[in-house]
């Protein structure tokens, strides 16, 4: 892809100033990739190779068989990029895929990462906005991990108050294969993360984690939906959002077990912190079990910011506005501990700590992402 | 010597039903007050208030802190002018670390005097010997706030909070509850190795157990919202062998 397509060009605009260290950047700037290899590259959207991945399960409950399974795309993207990691291979380099949007214009494109068989790979996929425009942007996320591989998967989302952003993700975990995917909202105007998992393997794991600040007009959607194909498989959720001015989170969470998925656990939480009298948040919890031998459990809570705890705080000489991030990081700290590099851990947490106390939410010393 | 602490006339309420009915306490530099008196008879309600908690009204009187009116003051105003709360049930905070939560108290004590926050080497050095006063392990620093602390390791946090802090004027409401015969023991010690000539404690307790160890100047006995009779050590004895009986008529 040549760069002069381009008015500038995105590796020298966007490369951070503060690298995470020992990680390979690649830029996607209105769904095309603009400097791709043998790893990540461009490709047309193939949904024949999609749908090799078995997409639809076959479900007994007791009165009836159902088909669950992976949403087909409606209408095909534009540009597809495409992640490969090849078979039995550790990638010691992190991936970090930079997406950005320059275009006021609704685009659609598809992301594709396949770990392959016995791989194991971190994936970080960063959304940006460069402009202050409306935009609106579909991504549809597939993503594969094959027989014992492991796939670490971060997604940052921090875009400017215009952007809409709507994000499939589609999931397919085969036997003993492992996913650990950390969601984090930092900052979008009307975000809609609509995650589908099928554990189609047995001893698969799936930990899925998410973190969702939104103040303003701001809304987010969150959609989770877990399918227990087979016996013998873990999953594990926990959605957190702290939610201020007129903001509005709507979550939904559902987890399916087969009737021949004995030997299931899964587990799903959601909790919500409003943090103002105008936010407002929805969580709808679902479980439905055909199976006998499962160890699952759902929960939701939504609150406020505690008044004894402030009162303790503050009786030691820390001001409201203080305590109240204090208390607000701790909140998101159950989220962000699941990250498991530190490094990242501690580029998340002390992004989310600058976007509690209102700061502009650069990366580092970085002063170019507009978000 | 100039008064840390005036109360004058102080009437409070809690929802409509009147709790503290006209307090007066003038405290100095250097003085250990106790303030003993049953169940409801106003102990916490006035440590509270101090304090600054906002689930009280007042309704009449006026509490001054080295000249200055208290009642107008946030929290953590308090806090920075040198008061400090032990408290009876100390508040747990999960997921804020007991050396986050005291780094930003100590930090924002700084800031009001004009001064640059601690180093993290600064900060750690101050932490281990304020711990030390009070007998804590070091790895309590690392943990949630009181999370999942013992009474006993509750009480000495207060004790290692307000070491750090610094106060003119720390109020202990019923740092005793709860305590065994050690723990009580590590808790007034570390009260007395704090005590100066400039500051001034106010231990507010049922029994006169803890007042073996923090040995009080002035002690007042306080029955329905108000202070009826003050006097010197000698009436906390008088307290635990005869009861509240004869001063409550």
């Amino acid at each position: 892809m040549a760069n002069d397509q381009f008015k500038y060009v995105p590796q020298q605009l966007f490369a951070c100033s503060v690298p995470i260290s020992n990680a390979k950047q690649y830029y996607v700037v209105d769904g095309l990739l603009t400097n791709g290899d043998d790893l990540v590259k461009n490709t047309k959207p193939h949904y024949e190779d999609i749908s090799s991945i078995e997409r639809s399960f076959k479900v007994h409950s007791r009165m009836e068989t159902i088909n669950v399974g992976l949403p087909m795309p409606d209408e095909e993207s534009s540009n597809a990029v495409e992640v490969v990691l090849p078979a039995g291979k550790v990638q010691k380099e992190l991936i970090q895929i930079i997406s950005i949007r320059n275009n006021a214009s609704e685009i659609k494109y598809d992301l594709n990462v396949r770990a392959e068989k016995g791989s194991c790979a971190t994936v970080i996929l960063c959304c940006h906005t460069l402009m202050d425009k409306r935009c609106s942007t579909v991504e549809c996320i597939n993503i594969k991990v094959e027989e014992g591989a492991s796939l670490t998967l971060l997604a940052l989302q921090n875009e400017n108050e215009l952007a809409a952003r709507d994000t499939h993700v589609s999931i397919l975990l085969e036997k003993g294969a492992t996913l650990n995917m950390n969601n984090i909202t930092l900052h979008e105007g009307c975000v809609t993360n609509n995650i589908t998992a099928v554990l189609g393997g047995e001893e698969a794991e799936c930990n899925l984690n998410g973190l969702y600040l939104a103040d303003g007009e701001k809304v987010v959607n969150t959609q989770i939906n877990i399918l227990h194909a087979v016996p013998n498989c873990r999953s594990n959720q926990l959605f957190k959002g702290i939610l201020g001015g007129n903001s509005k989170s709507d979550f939904g969470g559902e987890i399916i077990v087969a009737t021949d998925a004995q030997g299931t656990e899964a587990y799903q939480a959601n909790n919500n912190l409003l943090v103002s009298d105008g936010a407002r948040a929805l969580s709808q919890p679902h479980l439905v079990i055909y199976a006998d031998d499962v160890k699952c459990s759902h929960g939701s809570t939504i609150g406020t910011v505690g008044d004894e705890e402030m009162f303790y705080m503050r009786s030691r000489g820390i001001s409201e506005a203080e305590a109240r991030v204090l208390q607000q990081q701790a909140f998101a700290g159950t989220v962000l501990e699941k990250i498991s590099n530190p490094e990242l851990r501690e580029r998340l947490s002390s992004l989310v700590e600058r976007r509690l106390r209102g700061e502009f939410t650069k990366c580092g010393s970085c002063s170019k992402h507009r978000c | 010597m100039d008064n840390l602490l005036e109360i004058r006339n102080l009437h409070a309420k809690v929802a409509d039903k009147e709790i503290l009915k006209g307090v007066d306490l003038v405290i100095k530099p250097g003085e250990v007050h106790a303030i003993m008196g049953r169940n409801g008879s106003g102990k916490s309600t006035l440590s509270a208030i101090l304090a600054g908690n906002q689930n009280y009204t007042i309704t009449e009187g006026s509490v001054t802190f080295m000249g200055r009116n208290l009642l107008e003051m946030s929290p953590e105003e308090r806090s920075w002018a040198g008061v400090f709360l032990g408290f009876q049930y100390p508040v747990e905070i999960p997921g804020v670390t007991n050396v986050n939560f005291m780094k930003t108290a100590v930090n924002e004590h700084r800031k009001q005097r004009g001064l640059e926050p601690l180093s993290a080497a600064e900060y750690l050095k101050m932490m281990r010997e304020k711990m030390a006063v009070v007998e804590m392990d070091p790895s309590f620093s690392s943990r949630g706030v009181n999370v999942g602390f013992s009474g006993g390791e509750k009480k000495r946090n207060e004790i290692f909070q307000m070491a750090m802090l610094n106060p003119s004027l720390a109020i202990l409401d019923e740092t005793d509850s709860g305590l065994d015969v050690d723990a009580l023991r590590i808790v007034a010690n570390g009260v007395n190795k704090l005590k100066t000539k400039e500051n001034a404690f106010v231990v507010i307790t049922h029994y006169q157990r803890l007042l073996d160890y923090i040995v009080p100047d002035i002690v007042h006995v306080l029955y329905k919202g108000r202070i009826v009779k003050t006097a010197g050590k000698e009436l906390a004895k008088i307290v635990e062998e005869n009861g509240y009986d004869e001063f409550e008529k």
